[in-house]
């Protein structure tokens, strides 16, 4: 099969961003079961976008931000129904594979995080986990390079005084 | 500052990974999903092929979307595009006998099935048309509209939807095969139940359970009970010619598995139907002609050829 046909380079970039697009969601969400679907949800408007030829130069920022407005929407859906959500982000269940003390480490990260501004979130996982440049994330959030440093900068700084360290 | 023990807190998220499972079923899913919305230009349904006839020729796009995956479901979905919203939606509450039943048994059913996702949501779908299956005999045996030619269709509807919910059910985790099989088991022990006084037309409700061995002929698991005095009939021989022995076939082996070439024959409306050998058990999935030629060769007034079943449950069929 040709290499550049759209199926293969959807397929190719599943399994590469898979896993960081996953965390993405998960550092949005709080919750694995809710984090798998929108790994999917994410991954079909990315085939959307293939299916209809549209150039596409940076797959990565391209997938970054369709979750993060994904998440966006999750947010707005979630005050409206806030309580059921809550009960159903309290159910956490362990991911196979993975030992417990694996899964409590993340899970204090996450619930340590998840009270931070949503931008914060998203600058500090894209930096200090996928290792992305503030340019590139500053593409997926919408805004220059320079406000993304600023803010890495200062969300940095929250977390350590939340840390206390 | 990469070594600042904030970053270090963070980068324990690195460890988060899809499990296994997950990265399946997601992949699983994607799949199908890019399957049924290919790339390339999306077919568009033109004032030119307005027609059913001309679904199967070589038009540009029909070739094109033939190189990638190319399955009687997509004909079907193009099929209930071109047939038109209300067409199946009229055709949901159609019952056998009726003229919109073919539309409901192989257009919709079969969209309802491309759009069941992973292996449980199919085991689930089939249980429930086995389900539908049922309730239509009910129906009609209510209305008294029950013909005896329609009952042996029915059974071998009945007979292929059991077949369909065993293999579904297989497919899928162990608690939705379970809950399947149960319904199933329901379904069948209400029809059997409506049937109960023609012993060939009841369906061996261990139909459902896999069989210990494996089966991998084309012919259906006997399901016929053992009082059914009908011959031995070879499936795959398909008779050559119309008669009794070929309507005997088409009642033990009900429709096969040609479901592709079904889509293909185009029959013009001026060949005198008795000189095409049709398979009443397949039932076109299209409307237009052909089915119109279908219904009046099949289903038209039998005054030539008359099925009678009698008490034993036995078949004479007189031409």
């Amino acid at each position: 099969m040709n290499q550049d046909t759209p199926e293969h380079v959807f397929t190719e970039n599943f399994a590469i961003y898979g896993d960081a697009i996953f965390r993405f969601c998960l550092v949005k969400v709080s919750n694995e079961v809710l984090a798998e679907d929108m790994t999917q949800e994410v991954f079909m408007r990315y085939w959307q976008y293939l299916r209809d030829g549209k150039e596409i130069t940076n797959a990565r920022a391209l997938l970054y931000t369709i979750a993060n407005n994904l998440a966006k929407d999750w947010y707005k859906k979630k005050k409206a129904d806030s309580l059921e959500v809550k009960m159903e982000a309290g159910y956490t269940p362990v991911a196979p594979g993975m030992t417990a003390e694996m899964q409590s480490a993340y899970r204090e990260v996450i619930d340590t995080i998840s009270d931070l501004d949503a931008d914060d979130q998203t600058v500090l996982l894209l930096t200090h986990v996928e290792g992305l440049p503030p340019k590139d994330i500053a593409v997926i959030l919408g805004e220059t390079a320079n406000a993304i440093s600023v803010r890495l900068n200062r969300a940095t700084k929250r977390l350590q005084q939340k840390l206390g360290i | 500052m990469n070594n600042l023990p904030s970053t270090e807190y963070i980068k324990k998220l690195d460890q988060v990974r899809l499990s296994d499972s997950a990265r399946a079923r997601i992949g699983a899913e994607l799949d199908s999903y890019i399957k049924f919305h290919p790339a390339q230009t999306p077919v568009r349904v033109g004032d030119e092929s307005r027609f059913i006839q001309q679904v199967p020729t070589r038009t540009t796009w029909f070739t094109q979307i033939r190189n990638i995956h190319i399955m009687p479901m997509t004909i079907a979905i193009l099929i209930a595009l071109m047939i038109g919203g209300g067409t199946t939606f009229a055709a949901q509450s159609a019952l056998p006998g009726d003229f919109l039943y073919p539309v409901k048994v192989e257009v919709t059913e079969n969209i309802k099935s491309a759009f069941a996702f992973g292996a449980d949501a199919e085991a689930e779908l089939q249980a429930e048309l086995l389900a539908e299956r049922v309730a239509e005999v009910e129906t009609l045996q209510a209305r008294g509209e029950l013909t005896a030619e329609e009952s042996i269709a029915i059974a071998s509807r009945v007979r292929a939807q059991s077949e369909d919910v065993r293999q579904a059910s297989e497919e899928s985790s162990p608690e939705i095969a379970a809950t399947t099989r149960a319904q199933a088991e329901i379904s069948l022990r209400q029809y059997n139940a409506m049937v109960a006084n023609d012993g060939s037309l009841t369906v061996d409700i261990d139909t459902i359970v896999p069989p210990t061995e494996s089966d991998t002929g084309t012919n259906y698991p006997p399901t016929e009970t053992l009082d059914n005095p009908s011959p031995a009939i070879d499936c795959d021989r398909i008779p050559t010619s119309t008669g009794p022995e070929s309507l005997q076939w088409q009642e033990a082996c009900g429709e096969d598995e040609n479901d592709d070439t079904k889509v293909n024959i185009t029959t013009d409306i001026g060949i005198r139907s008795d000189e095409i050998p049709y398979d009443c058990g397949a039932i076109p999935a299209t409307m237009g002609p052909e089915s119109l030629a279908w219904k009046e060769a099949c289903q038209g007034d039998n005054t030539d050829d008359d099925v009678k079943i009698d008490a034993n449950g036995s078949v004479e069929i007189s031409l």
